[in-house]
């Protein structure tokens, strides 16, 4: 019976406590995508602005190059335009969203920043891509900062909250 | 079995057609394809296609008719799609292109861009809210300048300096393309000559970016997109070309060029929009050049028996001593 007692108590305590890291470790996951993203932009608006790389060419090229998640949506997004069935941009960027919030730690308003990107990619002037790949770059950041700043003031109190909050559930029950 | 045009057509320019037409245009029969020539989108106007000297649309069904009301008409959702297509969803790639009006796709097919223009003082800035396309499919009438040839050499097997003249859409690209090609890979009459060819409006080599997709011979050297004055001086200073071939002159700046290259001893084959020879002396920078004797030969040219018909080929000398 003491046996059976202290399973259930371990297994309330280590729940609570596994919830409580992979939230802490969502979050941080989040911040780090944020980052990786920022970055993989930096690269594919290097590739359009200053070698005028068409768009399919240019995400095909940076794929390689940038990190998870960014490297999965660029070649979502590259393949869907290499299909030549005339879908646009703003489709095939679609697409390209779709498969990164499947695998991303990403939330709504994340995918939704990235989205506003694609009213402006490619159906411009380099003027046009310059200024739409700095307002993406800087809004990403601030994104990443906040997501950052939300970890350091939440990341422990869930990591070690989840562990309390087992314990006190566990309090509760005897 | 599907015939060239046909073939070359759909591979070249259906991908960047909307669904909707792509769908209409793949029943149509040989002859259609055979002499089509140019495919007009504009927004909210009927889709139209000039074949020869007709002009047909669709109807709602997508049957070809040459009446145009309750035609099928062109939505912006088209334009749009078609433009993405055709930049490959990449304006900005294409910037150099849309500012003189134009993008060449593969196969150097022509295609026209109609929008708003922004200027910046009296240059083209940019081209945004697109409003129209026309495409123009490339031809290649090989042996077309076949008839021209005797002309072409003079007796100690150098390459006269010779004239095309005609009205707008009567081959005078087609012509020059297919005498850059003889005088580049050889013929009968002789062996083959380093030509450059200044093609300012990507309409003879019909260049994609910066490769001829047109037959213009082994030893041609395109300057693709290049000002025909400019192109001119450069080919004569770099590439040591025997013949320079550019079309549509006219210009004070293209006319020095020229004189400059006959002085190097180029060869130079060129052609000019006008109906006659009383036309082209209208124009007084033409006229100087011309009463220089600048010019061999006069090829004049039309739409009689249809599109490159040769009217008439003149040595100036001839008509000096009349």
């Amino acid at each position: 019976m003491f046996n059976l007692k202290l399973g259930g108590i371990i297994a309330i305590i280590g729940g609570f406590g596994y919830l409580g890291l992979t939230s802490a470790w969502l979050i941080r996951k989040r911040a780090e995508e944020l980052k990786n993203l920022r970055i993989a932009m930096g690269i594919l608006e290097k590739e359009i602005t200053c070698f005028f790389t068409p768009l399919t060419l240019a995400l095909s090229r940076c794929a390689p190059l940038v990190q998870f998640p960014a490297n999965i949506f660029f070649q979502h997004t590259a393949s869907a335009l290499k299909q030549r069935k005339g879908i646009t941009a703003f489709e095939a960027w679609q697409a390209g969203i779709n498969s990164l919030a499947e695998v991303s730690a990403f939330k709504s308003e994340d995918v939704k920043l990235i989205d506003s990107l694609v009213n402006q990619l490619g159906m411009g002037d380099i003027d046009d891509q310059k200024k739409a790949f700095l307002r993406i770059d800087q809004e990403l950041k601030l994104q990443e900062e906040k997501v950052r700043s939300k970890f350091y003031s939440e990341g422990k109190m869930l990591s070690y909250g989840g562990f309390l909050l087992g314990i006190t559930v566990t309090i509760l029950l005897i | 079995m599907p015939n060239r045009n046909e073939k070359i057509i759909k591979a070249e320019i259906f991908p960047f057609l909307p669904a909707t037409i792509q769908r209409y245009l793949a029943g149509f029969n040989k002859k259609f394809w055979d002499n089509l020539e140019e495919i007009r989108l504009r927004i909210n106007k009927p889709l139209i296609f000039r074949v020869n000297e007709e002009e047909f649309t669709l109807d709602s069904d997508g049957n070809l008719k040459s009446n145009f009301d309750s035609a099928l008409t062109v939505s912006a959702d088209d334009i749009f799609r078609c433009i993405s297509s055709i930049s490959d969803n990449s304006l900005y790639a294409f910037g150099e292109e849309i500012k003189r009006g134009f993008i060449t796709i593969p196969g150097g097919h022509r295609v026209g861009l109609a929008g708003q223009v922004v200027m910046d003082r009296d240059e083209v800035l940019k081209m945004t809210n697109f409003s129209g396309i026309a495409i123009r499919v490339a031809r290649e009438i090989k042996n077309c300048a076949l008839t021209l040839l005797p002309c072409l050499y003079a007796q100690n097997l150098r390459v006269n300096n010779m004239l095309i003249i005609s009205p707008p859409r009567c081959g005078k690209t087609t012509m020059l393309r297919d005498i850059t090609r003889f005088i580049s890979n050889g013929n009968s009459i002789c062996g083959g000559y380093n030509v450059a060819l200044i093609d300012e409006r990507s309409e003879i080599a019909g260049s994609y970016q910066g490769v001829a997709q047109l037959d213009v011979g082994y030893r041609t050297d395109v300057l693709d997109a290049c000002p025909k004055a400019k192109g001119m001086i450069m080919a004569i200073r770099s590439l040591s070309p025997a013949v320079l071939v550019t079309d549509e002159i006219g210009r004070k700046e293209d006319i020095d060029a020229i004189e400059e290259c006959i002085r190097a001893g180029v060869s130079i084959i060129s052609s000019v929009h006008a109906l006659d020879l009383e036309e082209v002396m209208q124009k007084p920078t033409l006229k100087h050049l011309l009463s220089s004797g600048a010019f061999n030969y006069l090829v004049f040219l039309s739409r009689r028996r249809g599109p490159g018909s040769i009217e008439k080929i003149v040595r100036w000398e001839e008509i000096c001593s009349i």
